[in-house]
């Protein structure tokens, strides 16, 4: 079996009185696509941030081990980290969170160039991306003129766009209504397990848990239930 | 869990009220905005920027409207000559000291945005939704306008210590009276509620959220023309005004007017050579940041207009106050021509001073509020990887590149105006390019320190937006 992409051992983090997470062990395998669930105040977006480096834990350490990369990721430096999410990690929020000022194929490019890449190439790497998630023709569109199927698409483009080895996405669906969540979570499992990237995806929808390879539920701070690896099913993509 | 499962003691259901058939809009917002009045209260960020710009705008207004009024208690010889200049002075204060109070009540009606689409969600109309608005952005200038009345009374001994005529003008000499007061305040929240209405017509309320219009409103090229054909007008008649008339207070008046004229024209034509730059910037941006810049320019120039355009104004004022400079610093043996000297000095550099704090408060405040509202966005840039540093450079450059073209865009017409009057020898003479190069610096430094101040906002909501991720 591969050697996990993400290893977390032990995470623990408090918020004053309130224990988020209480001793997480978690092992993610390449390729997998993880559905993490749980009530409300359960741990799963405090975990998924830890696991991505935008929250440190209290203790416990995260391990991320990609093509290009092998690093503890609790241990690195804010800048470090920076260019951890920047460049091996991928983000899809609810809310898709893309700047309003700037086109599609600009929001998309954007990552590249802040990892250097010029802009020419950026925007034609990006426009690739459009294409692949059914979006060509919407270059030099605005946000405001797009649906919120289409933004969201757009926001998995960005995701995408430095070729990532994991991407976490916190309720990509949320704010979606059924046919067009479907639609977009299909885009998001052709876009990265599909091509035997990894995903953690944070939800509270069974039915869009029930499309990943594995369910992992928290309670309290704990994982209380873990299933075992099945494929993921990722048809209905752009 | 089931409705049986619930633990409730059964009182019947209310029985169904009968609804009026019709109630009026403005009704309908005076009641909610009084049931609204506790939360607006609590809710610092809806009104602590707007009251304190308000209070600014509100306090500088007034003072200088207690300088004038003492400059026209002033009679003879010293009357003619301060009365016209204190004109001057309170003509070239007029826009940016509107600009802000317009700032600020576009604050004031822009923050409110999930309150406004659940409001209609429930079902009220959009003419009360903005009664609405315009009632809270009235009471918000009010409340402005009054704690800027006390600021006013603070800064009296203050500005009361300046010395013109041969003495100080003393606390009471600013004193405008209870009625100019009361004026004031109702000036300042009428103003207050006409730039709220404008900016209203640029927001859709819907049931599913407040916006911005998608589509930028275009700036039409007619706004160069008209601006261009202002200002060479301008130029003709102060070329030409003893031509035109003979009389001294007529010719002040002409001047006054030429003077005001070409700001206005500024203001009109500034926004559209902003977003004519800032495409040409977008189209050649390398870095992110650049493109980020010009986007954010090309997105609404005409509100990076309204928060450099006051810079409009010092380098217009700049260049006027270099010659008047080169004329004032030669040797006299007549005090009354060395005092008269040394307040033209003091009351150009005042009217500068008052300039750059409102510039200075107009970018502070826009800037920190334009954070605050982007807080979800600049938090989840920073997930991504984006760096703080990036966002905060982009968001200064979206400002600091304007700068330039805004002085250059007033220091010229300003050039055309001053030279008919003046002459190129004082016109370029070494003291008058000194102090306009001076007060551009200074200017130019203000708005920078501006930005610096907003970083510290801009790093705390990030900072405080990943600790409440959870």
């Amino acid at each position: 079996m591969d050697s996990p992409v993400l290893s977390a051992t032990q995470l623990t983090k408090t918020y004053g009185t309130t224990v988020a997470l209480a001793g997480v062990d978690l092992t993610v395998r390449p390729g997998e696509a993880v559905a993490v669930m749980g009530p409300s105040g359960s741990g799963k977006t405090t975990l998924l941030h830890c696991l991505s480096g935008i929250l440190r834990p209290d203790h416990g350490e995260v391990v991320a081990r990609t093509d290009r990369v092998h690093v503890r990721v609790t241990d690195l430096k804010d800048a470090d980290l920076a260019r951890l999410r920047r460049e091996e990690f991928g983000f899809v929020f609810q809310q898709g969170l893309l700047l309003p000022e700037l086109t599609a194929v600009e929001n998309v490019a954007l990552p590249l160039m802040l990892s250097g890449v010029d802009r020419r190439t950026a925007e034609n790497h990006a426009a690739g991306w459009l294409g692949h998630l059914g979006l060509a023709g919407t270059e030099g569109r605005r946000l405001g003129q797009m649906s919120g199927g289409q933004v969201q698409r757009i926001a998995i483009a960005r995701s995408q766009v430095t070729g990532p080895a994991v991407t976490f996405a916190d309720e990509p669906t949320g704010a979606l209504d059924q046919a067009t969540s479907s639609e977009v979570l299909g885009a998001l499992l052709h876009a990265t397990v599909g091509r035997g990237r990894t995903l953690v995806m944070v939800t509270h929808d069974e039915a869009v848990a029930a499309r990943c390879s594995r369910i992992v539920r928290l309670r309290d701070g704990q994982v209380v239930h873990d299933t075992a690896w099945q494929p993921a099913v990722h048809g209905g993509a752009a | 869990m089931s409705v049986s499962s619930l633990n409730v003691t059964s009182v019947g259901a209310p029985t169904d009220l009968r609804l009026p058939p019709t109630a009026s809009s403005w009704t309908a917002a005076v009641r909610i905005a009084r049931v609204l009045a506790d939360r607006t209260i609590a809710d610092r960020s809806a009104w602590g920027l707007p009251v304190t710009a308000l209070a600014i705008v509100s306090a500088l207004t007034l003072s200088v409207a207690g300088g004038v009024r003492w400059f026209h208690t002033l009679e003879g010889e010293a009357g003619a000559f301060y009365q016209p200049m204190s004109m001057i002075a309170l003509v070239l204060l007029v826009i940016p000291l509107a600009t802000l109070a317009g700032a600020a009540a576009r604050l004031a009606a822009s923050r409110r945005d999930t309150r406004l689409s659940s409001l209609r969600l429930l079902g009220a109309s959009t003419t009360t939704v903005r009664a609405l608005t315009l009632i809270e952005t009235g009471a918000i200038a009010l409340v402005g306008a009054i704690v800027g009345v006390f600021g006013y009374l603070a800064l009296m001994p203050v500005f009361g210590l300046l010395h013109f005529n041969g003495g100080p003008i003393g606390p009471a000499g600013l004193w405008l009276g209870p009625g100019p007061l009361v004026l004031g305040v109702l000036g300042i929240v009428v103003l207050a509620l006409a730039s709220s209405a404008i900016g209203l017509r640029q927001v859709e309320i819907s049931p599913l959220g407040v916006r911005t219009r998608q589509r930028p409103p275009r700036l039409h090229w007619l706004r160069i023309a008209i601006g261009g054909v202002t200002i060479v007008a301008s130029v003709l008649v102060m070329e030409n005004l003893s031509v035109i008339t003979e009389d001294v207070a007529t010719m002040v008046v002409y001047m006054l007017v030429a003077l005001a004229v070409p700001m206005l024209a500024i203001n009109l034509i500034g926004p559209w050579v902003l977003a004519m730059l800032a495409r040409v910037d977008a189209a050649r941006a390398k870095t992110p940041v650049a493109l980020l810049a010009a986007r954010t320019v090309l997105d609404n120039p005409k509100a990076v207009w309204r928060q450099v355009g006051g810079l409009a104004l010092i380098s217009f004022v700049a260049v006027i106050v270099g010659v008047a400079f080169s004329y004032t610093t030669g040797p006299t043996s007549n005090p009354q021509e060395a005092f008269m000297a040394a307040d033209t000095r003091t009351g150009a550099l005042l009217t500068l001073a008052i300039a750059f704090v409102t510039v200075a408060c107009s970018v502070g405040i826009t800037q920190a509020a334009a954070i605050l509202d982007r807080r979800a966005l600049h938090v989840g840039l920073d997930m991504l990887g984006m760096p703080v540093s990036a966002i905060d450079a982009a968001r200064r450059r979206a400002i600091m590149r304007p700068l330039v073209a805004v002085v250059v865009m007033s220091a010229g017409p300003a050039l055309m105006l001053v030279l008919p009057l003046a002459g190129a020898t004082q016109t370029f003479d070494p003291v008058s390019l000194g102090t306009t190069l001076a007060v551009l610096a200074v200017g130019v430094g203000t708005v920078a320190s501006s930005l610096l101040v907003t970083r510290r906002t801009l790093r705390g909501v990030v900072a405080e937006g990943v600790a409440r991720a959870e």
